[in-house]
């Protein structure tokens, strides 16, 4: 049995999973999320939160696993994307375990790692692949060999709009209460849909920018919140769901499958759904424990590309924060 | 318009083939979309009818190719044109099609760029060569208005790009005789400038990787 130990800390969460060859497949899953009292995540702040909690999160997965470093096969780390002084943190660690216990050290691209964990999860075998968190939007499938690009945001992300909205109209942070984001809950008390705020999908990509411009003005101008809300959350979620209909009906993929941390809203999940239904697709959804950055995802990304040969000499092993996913070969699935 | 007879299901249109005031015709139609509001899905597919025709008519008064507007109805998300009667370029290229219509197909984005304007998706199955074997060009359903050399390079690219994924030899060829056409209209500073813009968008990891990707994608389609 194979036993890989993955550690993710790319933006502001450390997490430390244990992946094994067989089912359960997941064994540990422990994580610390830093969220800002006020204003949104600085880097800074964020690694030092991910430096400090480190060393607890990864005690808290090993007990839960019953097991030791001595035990594993392996290290899996992150190397990106994400926010350099994150990325180090956990790059740190990861090479300090992989000298210390002599482990091979595995180079994880974080956003295959929340493919493979949606995948793993929900049972989906070869789906357009809808990759949605506060840092990515892209709409994915896999092509002879690697994870492409169909589709992505030409500027910022949803998640990105949708907290950066919830800040300046003083909705969060937290920007996510009970599992609901807060600009979801806020839309439930709107009712006027706001004309002129504008959607754009161009061809295959699409921008949020404008929409959160227009969003902030219509603050201004005095439009009620609820119905800003509203109009923000349906017109950002259709955009989603046109390009991912785009990308069906050109891969002719039978399988959608929405991963990433905000792929928990429940409107986002009707409107795909309709759109699987459209196309006689079925639909996953990456279940929440695995939806936001997590260390499991990246154990288990490490153990399938270990098993197929993929390590990375620790002198050579640098954070990428711009590494994209279809810049990595996947030798596990062909 | 009751002999409608749908012969293709896209992502945003569905098209269909019937006749117009007694000559075959295309329907293209822009199916709503039950996941949008009412009031957005509206407006949107309104835009989009309203662009895509004006940009046509635009271009056929430039003297691009293009099949003829016959009616436009926005309320209805729906555009009237000419039919074309021909075999996809892809198809003739891949059965020994001449180099002239390459250099006609070249000359024909250029037309295009020159009007303002680029395509969206010019690949060579979106021309048509008639039974005249004259060249055309359809489907301008993501064609916008631009002056910006990187959307041009974008569209020359993707042209390129469905050459390469022709199962023939000859491709360096084929391309240079686009080129040659495309600057014939364009001339030669402009289509060095954007000959050069193209050289740099493959060198950019994530159009080389993702470009390709779509054109692979477009060939597995067609088989």
């Amino acid at each position: 049995m194979l036993k890989i130990l993955g550690i993710e800390s790319t933006a502001h969460t450390i997490g430390v999973g244990i992946a094994i060859d067989e089912k359960p497949y997941i064994i540990a899953n422990e994580r610390a999320s830093y969220i800002p009292e006020k204003g949104g995540i600085h880097p800074r702040e964020s690694s030092r939160f991910l430096a400090e909690k480190a060393p607890e999160v990864l005690a808290r997965a090993l007990r839960a696993a019953s097991t030791s470093i001595d035990d594993m096969d392996g290290i899996a780390i992150a190397l990106g994307p994400g926010l350099g002084p994150s990325l180090r943190v956990g790059a740190t660690i990861a090479r300090a375990l992989a000298l210390r216990y002599k482990k091979p050290l595995i180079p994880v691209n974080h956003g295959v790692a929340h493919i493979e964990i949606g995948l793993i999860t929900t049972g989906a075998r070869d789906p357009v692949v809808v990759y949605l968190s506060g840092g990515n939007t892209a709409v994915i499938a896999h092509h002879s060999g690697r994870y492409r690009v169909f589709g992505e945001t030409l500027d910022i992300a949803l998640g990105n709009l949708l907290d950066t909205f919830a800040r300046e109209a003083g909705l969060g942070p937290p920007y996510v209460v009970n599992g609901l984001h807060v600009v979801d809950r806020c839309a439930e008390g709107g009712s006027k849909f706001i004309e002129d705020m504008p959607y754009v999908v161009k061809g295959q990509d699409l921008s949020f920018a404008g929409l959160l411009t227009a969003s902030l003005r219509a603050i201004k101008r005095g439009a009620r919140l609820g119905d800003i809300c509203l109009t923000l959350r349906e017109i950002a979620y259709s955009m989603v769901v046109e390009v991912t209909e785009r990308c069906v009906s050109h891969t002719r993929k039978r399988e959608i499958l929405v991963v990433g941390g905000v792929a928990a809203s429940p409107y986002l999940r009707d409107k795909m759904g309709w759109a699987a239904k459209h196309h006689r697709a079925d639909l996953y959804i990456v279940p929440p424990e695995y939806a936001g950055d997590n260390g499991a995802m990246i154990a288990w990304t490490g153990l399938l590309a270990y098993k197929h040969g993929v390590s990375i000499p620790v002198g050579e092993s640098y954070i990428k924060p711009r590494w994209r996913v279809d810049e990595v070969d996947t030798p596990w699935r062909i | 318009m009751e002999d409608l007879v749908e012969i293709h299901r896209g992502a945003e249109a569905i098209i269909y083939m019937g006749s117009y005031l007694g000559i075959r015709a295309i329907y293209k139609y822009r199916p709503s979309k039950q996941y949008r509001p009412e009031i957005l899905d509206k407006r949107i597919r309104r835009l989009r009818t309203i662009n895509e025709a004006r940009i046509m008519t635009r271009l056929r008064l430039l003297g691009a190719p293009i099949p003829a507007i016959l009616d436009v109805d926005p309320d209805s998300a729906l555009i009237v044109m000419e039919y074309i009667p021909g075999k996809l370029l892809r198809d003739t290229l891949i059965s020994g099609g001449s180099l002239g219509l390459c250099r006609r197909a070249g000359e024909i984005l250029g037309i295009i760029h020159s009007g303002g304007v680029y395509h969206g998706d010019p690949t060579i199955s979106n021309y048509i060569v008639d039974d005249n074997g004259d060249l055309w060009i359809i489907d301008f359903g993501l064609a916008d208005y631009t002056n910006d050399p990187e959307d041009l390079a974008v569209d020359l690219h993707l042209l390129y790009r469905s050459i390469e994924t022709l199962p023939l030899k000859s491709i360096d060829k084929i391309e240079e005789e686009v080129y040659k056409g495309y600057e014939s209209v364009v001339g030669s500073e402009r289509g060095r400038e954007i000959l050069e813009r193209v050289r740099s968008i493959r060198l950019r990891g994530r159009y080389v990787v993702e470009r390709r990707a779509k054109a692979v994608w477009l060939t597995d389609q067609e088989d």
